[in-house]
C-alpha cells in the first residue's frame, strides 16, 4: 500500500477508474491546471475520489473539484506565495468555511513566526462546531499574535468544544478560552 | 437507542464535563465515571443498532484511558505522534477507534483513494476497539472509518474538516514534519 503523494500518471489512472468519462475530462482540465499553476493537485484527486467512492454524481464531484481549486487559489494569494502545501490546503479550508481572505491575510500577518497549518484546521475546526467564523478568526489571530505553539491551538480546540458540549455558547467559549494563550482580557 | 434516552445521555456526559475544566485529569475521571454508570445501565447494543452517539461517548473513554492520544491519530491530540516508517519521508501514525458492535471497519482517506477495501482494521483491546497503523506523508490528511461496509463515520476525536462535499464531514489529522514539534 502506499500512503504518499502519488505521479501524474498514477492519478490520472486512479481518475479514470473512478470517475465516467466526461467528469475524468472535467476533472482533469481542473488537475492539469492546479499543476500548471504550482498548486497542490493531491488534495483535488483526493475530493475526486471521494465522490466516486460515495457514489455521488460526476457533475456533483466536478463541481467539488472546481470549488476546491478556487479556494486552493484564494488561500495561496492570502498566505503568500512561500507559503508551504499543507497551508495552502488548511487556508483553502478555511476559506470553504466562510473566512474571508482578509481575515485569512490578517492571520499569516500575525502567525508569521510557526507554520499555520494547525492554526488553521483548528480555526475550521471551532467554525464547524458553531463559532461564529468572525470570532473564530479574531480569536486565532490572537493566538497568532501570542506566538501560539501547535499544542496550544490543539488545547483551544479541545476546551472550546468541552464547553460547548457542556453548554455553553460557542462563541463565549472561544473567546473565553483563547484567554488562556494569549493571557489577555477576553475577546469582545 | 431512542431520541429520549440520547438527550439524558447528553446531559450525563455534559453534566460529567461541566465538572471537569480544572485539568485533564479530572476530566477523565469524572467522563469515565459516567460512562461506566451508563455502560452498567443499559446493555450492549445490538449489532449493527449502535448509534453514533453511543460511539462517540465510546471512543472518548477509550482516547482518555490511552493518555489523550500519545502515538494515536485519534486521540485528543490530533497532531499525530509519530514514529518514522522505513522510508523517512514518511512516519506511522496509529488509527484507533471504538465500535463494539461492528462486524468490520476501515480506515479511508486521501491516503488511500478512500477505498473502503484498502485498510481494514484490526480488533484489538478485547472486542471493542478497533486500530490501523500506515505510513503517512507529512502534512494535512482528512479521513473517516467505515462500519460495516457501509456507514462513514468521523472521528469523535478529531477536528472536523471544513469541507462537506458530498453531504458529510470528514475528520483531520496533521502529521507534522520530521521532527519539528511546535
Amino acid at each position: 500500500m502506499i500512503f504518499a503523494a502519488v505521479a501524474a500518471p498514477a492519478q490520472e489512472a486512479r481518475l479514470r477508474s473512478a470517475l465516467d468519462a466526461e467528469t475524468f475530462t472535467k476533472v482533469t482540465k481542473m488537475t492539469d491546471s492546479a499543476r500548471a499553476e504550482s498548486l497542490p493537485v493531491d488534495p483535488l484527486v483526493g475530493v475526486a475520489l471521494e465522490g466516486a467512492q460515495r457514489r455521488a454524481p460526476g457533475a456533483r464531484i466536478a463541481t467539488a473539484v472546481h470549488d476546491y481549486l478556487v479556494a486552493l487559489r484564494g488561500a495561496r494569494a492570502a498566505l503568500g506565495a512561500d507559503a508551504a502545501t499543507p497551508e495552502i490546503v488548511s487556508g483553502a479550508g478555511v476559506l470553504l468555511s466562510g473566512v474571508s481572505p482578509e481575515d485569512l491575510r490578517r492571520i499569516r500577518a500575525a502567525g508569521t513566526r510557526r507554520p499555520l497549518t494547525v492554526p488553521l484546521v483548528v480555526l475550521a475546526d471551532l467554525i464547524a462546531r458553531g463559532v461564529p467564523k468572525d470570532t473564530a478568526a479574531r480569536a486565532i489571530e490572537a493566538a497568532a499574535r501570542a506566538n501560539a505553539r501547535d499544542d496550544d491551538y490543539s488545547a483551544l480546540r479541545r476546551y472550546v468544544e468541552q464547553d460547548i458540549l457542556a453548554g455553553a455558547s460557542p462563541a463565549a467559549a472561544a473567546m473565553l478560552r483563547v484567554r488562556s494563550i494569549t493571557g489577555g482580557p477576553p475577546l469582545e | 437507542m431512542s431520541d429520549v434516552d440520547n438527550e439524558e445521555l447528553f446531559e450525563r456526559a455534559g453534566a460529567a464535563l461541566r465538572e471537569s475544566s480544572a485539568s485533564d485529569e479530572r476530566a477523565r475521571e469524572a467522563l469515565v465515571r459516567a460512562i461506566r454508570a451508563e455502560a452498567r445501565r443499559r446493555r450492549t447494543p445490538p449489532r449493527g443498532a449502535m448509534s453514533p452517539w453511543w460511539m462517540a461517548l465510546a471512543a472518548a473513554a477509550v482516547a482518555f484511558a490511552a493518555g489523550l492520544g500519545i502515538g494515536r491519530a485519534t486521540g485528543r491530540q490530533f497532531v499525530a505522534a509519530t514514529s518514522l516508517a522505513s522510508d523517512s519521508a514518511q512516519r506511522h501514525v496509529e488509527f484507533v477507534f471504538v465500535a463494539p458492535a461492528a462486524r468490520n471497519v476501515s480506515l479511508v482517506g486521501d491516503f488511500n483513494g478512500w477505498d473502503a477495501t484498502a485498510t481494514p482494521m484490526r480488533r484489538t483491546d478485547g472486542r471493542a476497539t478497533w486500530s490501523v497503523s500506515i505510513p503517512l506523508a507529512a502534512g494535512r490528511h482528512v479521513y473517516s472509518f467505515v462500519v460495516d461496509g457501509n456507514d462513514w463515520v468521523t472521528d469523535p476525536q478529531a477536528p472536523l474538516s471544513p469541507e462537506q462535499w458530498f453531504g458529510q464531514r470528514n475528520s483531520v489529522v496533521v502529521v507534522p514534519v520530521g521532527d519539528r514539534r511546535s
